[in-house]
């Protein structure tokens, strides 16, 4: 049982070496699926960094109407805070409301207008999973339930298109890493089935010398394992260099606390070794 | 040791062998006789199992292998030693490699291994010629590969499918020799071929068919 074990194990050794341009063409293959499995990934997850940090500039800007008092309008404030999806939120008073006024306009509002005319109102932000239109527009709905608001703004149109945008990105990215995916296993196992095909006399010869499907059938999966992990230690390689090309070039955009090496590494090997595994599966079955 | 009772295995309704029946005993040499496409390579794939019968029973070595599972099929094929027109030699791997590969299916240590295939050669011819590969030998050099890896084994059941169609009488009369030798330790063997000035001068018994059916 050992020396068959340690026969197959041998053999698979020299199958690539017997192979060497279709376990090399395979094995690059599985390095380039890789490499642009990784990209994608990463390209995911820095989306999703990238929105998360835009959607937390999404807020509402709520109005109080004119006659309601300071201390009124600290009990309105608190009756919003309350609302399920407001996170957090600013009591604007006249004065930090003319503040506003001048950061925006370089003048302040009294020398303008020689009075102050602002009213009091609230700047709210919004919690995580509530930060899509259908939840602001919720929020907004229910506030202005409320008696003694004037108005209630957000950036309705800015908010649907960024959702729209993120949305679509979202489902392109997952459909271009599915189909990578789906892809690479079809072009593995065509390349396997190639190095299969060329020995289907071999295959046949084995078959009628007595040999199990599992004693065929183990080289071509150990040889796949081999292609996979060969081919993820040439895209660890190449996600190395292209890493260090992106630092020296884009520095200013990139952002490489979100690259997780050590991910990457076992990553790519554990996704180079299943795609030689299942490539090799598909591309035996036909022949065995 | 190979007895056929009453047996039927088609393609169509017009090829294969029809209610076929003889025996060979253990230490015998039968020839099968008839023209191409008279049924000599199906009686040999009946078998080892490429094709199933329809009627009738196989019994090889006093077992009934008519109905065995698929997945025994390769067991069955350990017992026998097949040998080919084509030779069905790994091109890729050396002599060496292709007369172990038996004993590797069976597992068997590479001590021993070394030593069964370093006799085999030697009893065969091919001393010396271990680390060859088979594009290098010539075609009665391959045969006599094909004949050692059928032999190293040692089966009791020997099947041999035109070995020598492919060779000049004198190499043919060679390999007819060693396949004789094969009998001596008690092999039954059963060789196909349309080669009758070949074997007439031996005096073995022989099959002789005629599309499918068995001349008497």
């Amino acid at each position: 049982m050992i020396s068959r074990f340690v026969f197959l194990i041998t053999e698979s050794f020299k199958g690539l070496f017997r192979a060497k341009l279709q376990a090399f063409i395979s094995s690059v293959t599985i390095a380039i699926t890789l490499i642009v499995f990784t990209i994608t990934y990463y390209a995911y997850i820095n989306f999703i960094d990238y929105t998360f940090e835009l959607k937390t500039r999404y807020r509402i800007d709520v109005f109080f109407n004119d006659d309601i008092n300071l201390e009124k309008s600290k009990k309105l404030f608190d009756s919003i805070i309350k609302i399920e999806g407001i996170q957090t939120g600013v009591f604007i008073d006249k004065k930090f409301a003319a503040d506003i006024f001048e950061r925006y306009f370089d003048t302040k509002i009294e020398q303008v207008l020689g009075t102050n005319p602002l009213p009091l109102g609230g700047r709210f932000d919004i919690e995580e999973e509530f930060r899509n239109i259908k939840s602001i527009e919720k929020i907004v709905e229910k506030i202005k339930f409320i008696s003694g608001i004037d108005q209630v703004t957000y950036r309705s149109g800015l908010i649907s298109r960024l959702d729209k945008i993120i949305n679509n990105t979202f489902n392109i990215l997952l459909i271009v890493g599915f189909g990578i995916f789906i892809l690479s296993i079809v072009l593995v196992s065509n390349t396997i089935r190639l190095i299969i095909h060329s020995k289907r006399n071999t295959i046949e010869t084995l078959k009628l010398l007595g040999a199990t499907r599992f004693f065929i059938q183990l080289p071509f999966l150990i040889e796949g394992v081999f292609q996979g992990m060969i081919g993820s230690l040439l895209s660890i390689t190449a996600l190395w260099l292209i890493y260090s090309l992106a630092q020296y070039i884009f520095i200013p955009v990139f952002n490489p606390s979100s690259i997780n090496i050590f991910m990457i590494f076992y990553g790519n090997i554990f996704l180079g070794i299943l795609l030689g595994l299942i490539g090799s599966f598909r591309g035996f079955s036909k022949y065995i | 040791m190979i007895q056929f009772k009453n047996v039927t295995a088609t393609y169509t309704s017009s090829a294969g062998i029809f209610d076929l029946s003889f025996e060979i005993p253990k230490g015998e040499i039968v020839f099968l006789m008839g023209p191409t496409g008279s049924g000599k390579s199906t009686v040999l794939r009946t078998i080892y199992k490429e094709i199933n019968i329809e009627k009738g029973k196989i019994i090889l070595d006093g077992e009934d292998i008519t109905r065995i599972k698929k997945r025994q099929v390769p067991f069955l094929r350990r017992k026998i030693g097949m040998i080919f027109q084509d030779f069905k030699l790994i091109p890729d791997r050396s002599v060496y490699e292709n007369i172990a590969l038996p004993l590797r299916i069976l597992g068997e240590k590479s001590k021993l291994i070394k030593k069964e295939v370093y006799e085999i050669c030697e009893k065969v011819g091919l001393k010396d010629k271990e680390k060859v590969y088979p594009r290098h030998l010539s075609g009665g050099e391959q045969q006599r590969v094909s004949i050692a890896r059928a032999l190293i084994k040692k089966p009791r059941i020997i099947l041999a499918d035109e070995p020598t169609g492919n060779l000049d009488p004198v190499i043919s009369d060679d390999i007819l020799d060693i396949m004789e030798i094969a009998t001596e330790n008690g092999a039954a063997v059963l060789m196909a071929t349309h080669n009758f000035p070949l074997i007439q001068p031996r005096k073995k018994r022989f099959i002789e068919l005629n599309k499918g059916l068995k001349v008497n």
